[in-house]
Order: C-alpha cells, then sequence, then structure tokens
C-alpha cells in the first residue's frame, strides 16, 4: 500500500510542477494579427471597441478565456497598423479614447509587457495619432516600436 | 514465530550491494529517459496532455501492484523487466523537470539527494533504535501529505505547497531509514534473493524519487 501511495504521490509532484510549468510558457497575446509562432494567441478583432467588450465578457480564444490569457501572458502585442485606420481627426480622437481605455484594461489585468506597434504612415494624421499613443504609452508603462 | 520476522538469512551486505546497484540502474534509466525526452519540447507536451498522462499513471500504478502482489513467486527476470519499465516511464513524466530546471541545478539536487539517502539509510542499517515501530505513523503522514498534494493542484497555494514539501521530506527521510531496516532485518518474509533485491531497489528508487523532486521543489533554480 505504501508504495502504491509513494507512486501516486510521485505522479501528483510531476501533475502539479507540470501545472507550473504550463503556465510559465512564455505567451504572446497579439492583437492585430500580425506575428507568428509558437505559444502565440491572435485576437483577430482589429476595432478597439470589440475588443474592449471581448475582454469585458471574457471571451474564448482557442479554449482559454481572454482574461486568462492577459494575466497569463508574457508580452501583449498590438499593432495600431491592423487597429486605427483614420483619415480624419473626428476618427483619430475616438480611437485614441478608446484605446486608452482598452490600455486601462489590459493593465487591469496584465502587469507584463505590452508593445504597441506604432503606425508606419508617415502622413499627419498618422504622426499625430503615433504623438498621442506615445504620451499614452508613457503614461502606462507600454513599449512602443516602428 | 512472527511470519514479518527473520525467514531466511541473507548474506546482508550481498543483498544491499544488488538493491543498491538495482536502485542506482533504475535511476539511471529514469533520469536517461527524461533527459532525452526533454528535447523535444512538442513531446513533453503530448506526454503530459490528459489522455497519454493518465495511461502512464495508469500503467504505473499497475505496475506497482504487480511488483507488491507477486514479487515472491515473479520470475526474476519479469522482476526486474518490470521495475525498469516502470523506470522508464517515470522518464517520460520527469522529462517535464528538464524542461523547468537548469541542468545544474539537478544535478546539484541530484547530488545531495544521494547524500542525504546514503546518511539515513547508513542511520537505518546501523542503529539499535527498532524504527519499524515508525511505520504506521510514516504511513499515517504519508496519507496525509497525499490528501493535501491533491488539494493543492486545485487550490495551487505556493505558502501550502512549501508546507507539504517539507513535511514530505521528513516523511521521505524517515522512510529511507525505515526501508533500510526492514531489510536488513529480513522483514519481507519468503522471497529468493535475486527479487528481494529488487523489491529492496524499488522501496528506496521510490523514497529517493520522492525526496529528490522535493529538494527541487526547495532548491532547485528554474530556467529563464
Amino acid at each position: 500500500m505504501k508504495r502504491i501511495i509513494n507512486v501516486f504521490i510521485i505522479i501528483v509532484l510531476i501533475i502539479t510542477i507540470y501545472n507550473k510549468f504550463s503556465y510559465q510558457k512564455p505567451l504572446v497575446f497579439s492583437l492585430g494579427n500580425t506575428i507568428n509562432g509558437n505559444y502565440i494567441y491572435k485576437y483577430n478583432n482589429t476595432r478597439v471597441t470589440d475588443i474592449i467588450n471581448d475582454i469585458k465578457n471574457n471571451k474564448t480564444i482557442d479554449n482559454r478565456n481572454i482574461q486568462n490569457i492577459l494575466v497569463k501572458s508574457s508580452t501583449i502585442y498590438l499593432d495600431l497598423n491592423n487597429l486605427i485606420n483614420c483619415e480624419n481627426y473626428n476618427c483619430t480622437y475616438t480611437n485614441i479614447s478608446d484605446l486608452e481605455k482598452l490600455l486601462i484594461l489590459m493593465r487591469l489585468y496584465s502587469k507584463e509587457r505590452i508593445i504597441i506597434r506604432l503606425l508606419n504612415n508617415q502622413n499627419d494624421i498618422a504622426n499625430y495619432t503615433n504623438e498621442k499613443v506615445m504620451i499614452l504609452a508613457k503614461k502606462y508603462d507600454i513599449i512602443t516600436m516602428r | 514465530m512472527d511470519n514479518m520476522n527473520m525467514v531466511e538469512n541473507y548474506d546482508n551486505n550481498k543483498i544491499f550491494a544488488k538493491i543498491f546497484l538495482w536502485m542506482f540502474i533504475g535511476l539511471l534509466v529514469t533520469f536517461g529517459v527524461g533527459y532525452y525526452v526533454s528535447s523535444n519540447e512538442i513531446m513533453v507536451e503530448n506526454i503530459h496532455k490528459n489522455s497519454t498522462f493518465l495511461i502512464i499513471a495508469i500503467v504505473e500504478i499497475v505496475l506497482c501492484i504487480v511488483l507488491s502482489a507477486r514479487i515472491r513467486k515473479m520470475n526474476p527476470l519479469v522482476a526486474k523487466t518490470l521495475y525498469l519499465l516502470y523506470a522508464g516511464l517515470t522518464g517520460l513524466t520527469f522529462s517535464v523537470i528538464f524542461i523547468i530546471y537548469e541542468l545544474e541545478s539537478i544535478m546539484f539536487v541530484f547530488g545531495i539527494t544521494s547524500i542525504v539517502c546514503l546518511i539515513f539509510g547508513l542511520i537505518g542499517y546501523y542503529t539499535k533504535i527498532d524504527l519499524t515501530k515508525l511505520g504506521t505513523f510514516l504511513f499515517m503522514a504519508l496519507i496525509a501529505v497525499i490528501i493535501a498534494s491533491i488539494i493543492n493542484i486545485f487550490i495551487g497555494s505556493d505558502a501550502f505547497n512549501l508546507g507539504i514539501c517539507i513535511l514530505s521530506l521528513v516523511i521521505f527521510i524517515g522512510y529511507m531509514a525505515y526501508d533500510i531496516q526492514v531489510i536488513k532485518r529480513g522483514m519481507y518474509g519468503n522471497i529468493n534473493e535475486e527479487n528481494l533485491a529488487i523489491y529492496g531497489a524499488f522501496q528506496i528508487y521510490l523514497d529517493f524519487i520522492n525526496i529528490f523532486i522535493r529538494l527541487l521543489e526547495l532548491f532547485g533554480k528554474r530556467r529563464d
């Protein structure tokens, strides 16, 4: 009986260690869907307001709740080129306001690294957007890149 | 005369040499298989997916039951095969340890475990204190540990796990001394020398693995 319990304990220990391991895998949560690889959760919705609603409603992605993904991700990656597409300043103001709400919500769940890829376009609206996003990035401890 | 007392007179030195040899072979198989499988992270993940791991766990428990129940009448070659099969299966599940912890750390903890087991094995062998009286107490504590460990799979509390870890270490260190003394006093009854070597090796192999994993949890260094 003791030997059987020994074996059982070893099995339970391995399960415990594995569970810790599976939650410490380098996990990347990509919004804007531009990077590929293992352990990447891609989020296909490209409207910021919809992303906010999905997080609040704890939508499931690949059998995992979005809030859980946010908590467990070592990196969250947002590509503005696929999330913001404005041709006028009114649209830009709205999107930046929504983006700030999204970042506040993300920071509620994630204390890890958040990276925002800025807009590639060189027009006035894109430059203005990037400037505002960089201010937000500083405020919410976010890394920006081009 | 109590059946649990000495029935056959074994040459203890010869028996223990065989026991420790087979224990070492078992550990070599376990760690060798674990290290080899760990080089393929996808394979490790597949092993730990629900159904595969469950099958391995069931087979391990069945092997343990068969070895425990049939060791006295078993062909020694069959006993050795089952023991090594068990060690190999444990190696498959062990592979995750090589991914989580640094290799140097694993080797360091292996060394520490060997020293601890040697010390308490010697205590069990040479002490005149009757450690067999501890058997019931250690068994009850073992039940408590397994219940607590299962609960902690769901709770996931680090503090609780630390407490379980330390208690388990004490129990299995105690069992190492206890098992050595039980073997020395010939308390396994009527069993041939070859099978006694395998059975004894299996006993202390399990104690060693439990002590090793607990020490690794306490002192092991995880990979970045």
